[in-house]
């Protein structure tokens, strides 16, 4: 949790079970002491007895006992009594008048303004946090690609902060990259080259968000997991695009441990733009994965079918019973979505996750979904023949073009 | 002139400073019973408020507030109730009966 978050979680919840009983508790064990009660049981069930409740019966209960006080040993007397029974003086008549009255009124009255306006204070705090907090800040992943060195070759930022990160040894490199806010002034797009140099073995590289929150910024991120293997296929360098509408924290973690990075910043735009329109096969069917529960490979594979261009997005993968789905919402789209055929992306999807059994398309209430059958039926062959051979997939290429 | 009482007819009712004084802790009480009765309410809107905006930095202790939250309601229904039904059945007749609890 974080630090002020979670100073206010312990502040309210100390006033609210704290400091409010501990005042109430103090004016009922007073109280009760004078009118001759048990103050002790009293006081426990004041305090203990949850929102109030056993004030409420305190005060009811209470007018059946005098605030009478003997004015030699302060023993609480019935109004009829004529002498103390504890010191046996007699009691005057003019003291019946209870004098302790008023002021024992005035305490209650303060602690009854104090449980009033304390809890009132902290909800219209909450309500401003929360309303915040829900209305004016998000952020979202677009794509995470991890991708050769060799890619950015033609972009001179890019090759110009390799050689100088190259030069400063091993360690973590980001390159940030920050696009004017949208004229709808619905976010803006941050993009982020993570270079690890020293690498060594294979690793899964995975990314995570969180929104601003009402206590802390945005925040981004990646997390490498060293996976031991010696054969180093994957990719050194990882692009990361990301929208919000703060900048966020970079956080860098390497199996599960924060580590430092170097951070450069341009102006510049330093990712590539995607892939071709029609899609690559030989790109998409190294891309292509065995589960769906290999999160980076989907959102790598998502970015491979074009589908990352049509807009903001999130995933979500059914995977908790058969058939496996994998469910792309869009939170902005560029594109019209309605009349946007999105058939092509989903069979590349279908047909290079082996076990995935279908593919939802959202954009706010409107969804595309296509099954394995369905896609089968539509290509007149099974579709997961898509993902066993690099030529069926060129064949299909060219029979989108044709 | 329209009259509310008809004081030829009837006796008037005898007010002394006791029956005064107990008509004014009587309302008292009920105000103040009123303005606890509305405390506890914000209480528990601070509480179900709180897990909502606790919720995105800790979960534990978002549900922690809502359980503390249907606690302290179902804690409280119960104390009431009891305390309604006994009050009201036992207590309330015999006066001196809490003095003899120890109450």
């Amino acid at each position: 949790m974080n630090m002020i978050a979670g100073l206010l979680y312990f502040s309210i919840l100390g006033v609210l079970f704290i400091f409010i009983p501990v005042m109430i508790g103090i004016y009922v064990y007073r109280d009760a002491t004078t009118r001759g009660m048990n103050a002790t049981l009293w006081t426990l069930i004041a305090v203990l007895a949850p929102t109030f409740i056993g004030l409420i019966i305190y005060l009811i209960v209470r007018t059946d006992h005098t605030t009478f006080q003997c004015p030699k040993c302060n023993q609480a007397l019935d109004a009829s009594w004529e002498i103390c029974p504890k010191c046996g003086e007699r009691v005057p008549e003019g003291i019946k008048i209870s004098p302790g009255i008023g002021q024992k009124d005035k305490d209650l009255g303060k602690i009854l303004l104090a449980v009033i306006l304390i809890p009132l204070l902290i909800v219209i705090l909450l309500i401003i946090g929360l309303f915040n907090f829900r209305t004016t800040n998000y952020g979202s992943i677009g794509s995470v690609d991890g991708m050769p060195i060799e890619d950015f070759a033609d972009n001179k930022v890019v090759t110009d902060w390799l050689d100088n990160s190259d030069a400063q040894g091993n360690g973590i490199y980001v390159l940030a990259h920050q696009e004017a806010a949208t004229a709808d002034n619905s976010g803006t797009k941050y993009s982020y080259i993570f270079y690890r140099k020293g690498l060594t073995s294979s690793v899964d590289v995975s990314v995570d968000d969180a929104s601003k929150g009402l206590f802390t910024n945005s925040a981004l991120q990646i997390k490498y997991t060293d996976m031991g293997t010696i054969t180093t296929s994957n990719y050194h360098l990882n692009q990361v695009e990301y929208f919000a509408s703060d900048a966020p924290k970079l956080a860098v973690y390497v199996n599960g441990n924060k580590v430092d990075f170097i951070q450069t910043t341009t102006n510049e735009p330093i990712l590539s733009d995607g892939l071709p329109p029609l899609n690559d096969a030989r790109k998409l069917f190294e891309s292509r994965i065995e589960y769906l529960g290999d999160n980076s490979g989907v959102i790598r594979l998502i970015d491979a079918t074009g589908l990352s261009q049509v807009g903001q997005y999130t995933i979500e993968l059914k995977t908790s019973e058969e058939p496996y789905g994998l469910c792309i919402i869009y939170s902005t789209n560029t594109k019209e979505f309605g009349i946007t055929d999105f058939s092509s992306n989903a069979i590349e999807l279908l047909g290079l996750i082996k076990n995935l059994g279908y593919v939802e398309i959202t954009y706010g209430e409107q969804t595309y979904t296509l099954t394995s059958k369905e896609a089968s039926e539509i290509l007149d062959f099974d579709v997961k023949e898509l993902g066993m051979s690099k030529d069926k997939l060129d064949e299909y290429h060219k029979s989108l073009i044709d | 002139m329209k009259l509310n009482y008809d004081f030829e007819s009837y006796q008037p009712p005898r007010m002394n400073e006791k029956n005064l004084m107990e008509t004014l802790h009587n309302r008292q009480l009920i105000k103040r019973t009123v303005l606890l009765v509305l405390a506890s309410l914000l209480i528990n809107i601070c509480m179900a408020l709180m897990a909502f905006v606790i919720a995105p930095y800790s979960m534990e202790a978002g549900i922690a507030c809502l359980v503390l939250l249907g606690l302290s309601l179902a804690g409280s229904g119960i104390i009431a109730v009891i305390f309604a039904r006994e009050w009201s059945t036992h207590y309330r007749s015999k006066p001196g009966s809490i003095i003899a609890l120890g109450l």
